[in-house]
């Protein structure tokens, strides 16, 4: 992740995001003291502060297949049985990335794509993995 | 009767019973967590999501979450699930074994 100071007064993310920040003038390594961050952003990333100077951009993590459970369930049935899903993977995800924990955070987000899926859409994977086994050996 | 009412099963009384324990409501995880494996990750939601159909809870999603990403849903015993909570403990409805 590119993270860099540019002429002490906005740090460049990636995804062409900029973010002011306020250095501390007096000291020639230009310590960062504040930053800002555009209000709409705030509720979609996570800025961590970096003990140097910069701050880290971390976007919250997708679900994998959330385009096959899109097709697979009604509206309805996303909102009450998948997003809670995915609210909870964001949840413990920032939880670990807050606690320097990004062991937690990878497997926060293995855990909540497994869960997400419901039980029925690996049953049919499997039976269609063993129907094309068949397919094969035939 | 009426037909469109429909008995809590076993394992949703139970979800209801852990409910009625938090007033201000619980997420999903919290129920996985209190429930020490008697309820699973991957059904606990399913439940819910059938005792809302069915009235016993009610779910309200905060407008903005206290981190980044989707906000958590919170989930609450109505009136209804009092209620049927009480006429099933009242009436000595097993947990596991009351009727769907």
């Amino acid at each position: 992740m590119k993270n860099r100071f540019d002429d002490g007064r906005y740090i460049k993310c990636d995804h062409q995001l900029t973010v002011s920040v306020t250095v501390d003038p007096s000291d020639d390594r230009k310590v960062l003291i504040e930053y800002v961050v555009p209000r709409r952003f705030q509720q979609e990333y996570l800025f961590v502060e970096v003990p140097t100077k910069s701050v880290k951009l971390i976007k919250p993590p997708k679900l994998y297949w959330d385009w096959l459970a899109r097709r697979l369930m009604s509206p309805s049935q996303y909102k009450k049985l998948c997003e809670p899903h995915i609210a909870d993977m964001h949840a413990q995800y920032f939880c670990c990335i807050n606690k320097g924990d990004e062991v937690g955070a990878r497997w926060a987000v293995i855990r909540g794509n497994v869960y997400a899926v419901p039980s029925w859409a690996w049953g049919a994977l499997a039976s269609l993995l063993l129907w094309l086994k068949h397919m094969v050996s035939h | 009767m009426d037909k469109n009412f429909a008995w809590p099963s076993g394992k949703e009384l139970e979800v209801l019973r852990y409910l009625q324990s938090e007033v201000a409501g619980m997420y999903g995880l919290q129920l996985v967590e209190k429930s020490n494996g008697a309820i699973g990750r991957s059904s606990v939601y399913i439940l819910l999501s059938r005792l809302e159909e069915k009235g016993y809870v009610i779910r309200t999603v905060p407008t903005a979450a206290n981190h980044p990403g989707l906000p958590r849903p919170v989930y609450r015993i109505s009136g209804l699930g009092k209620q049927a909570l009480a006429i099933a403990e009242a009436q000595g409805f097993g947990f596991a074994g009351a009727r769907s």
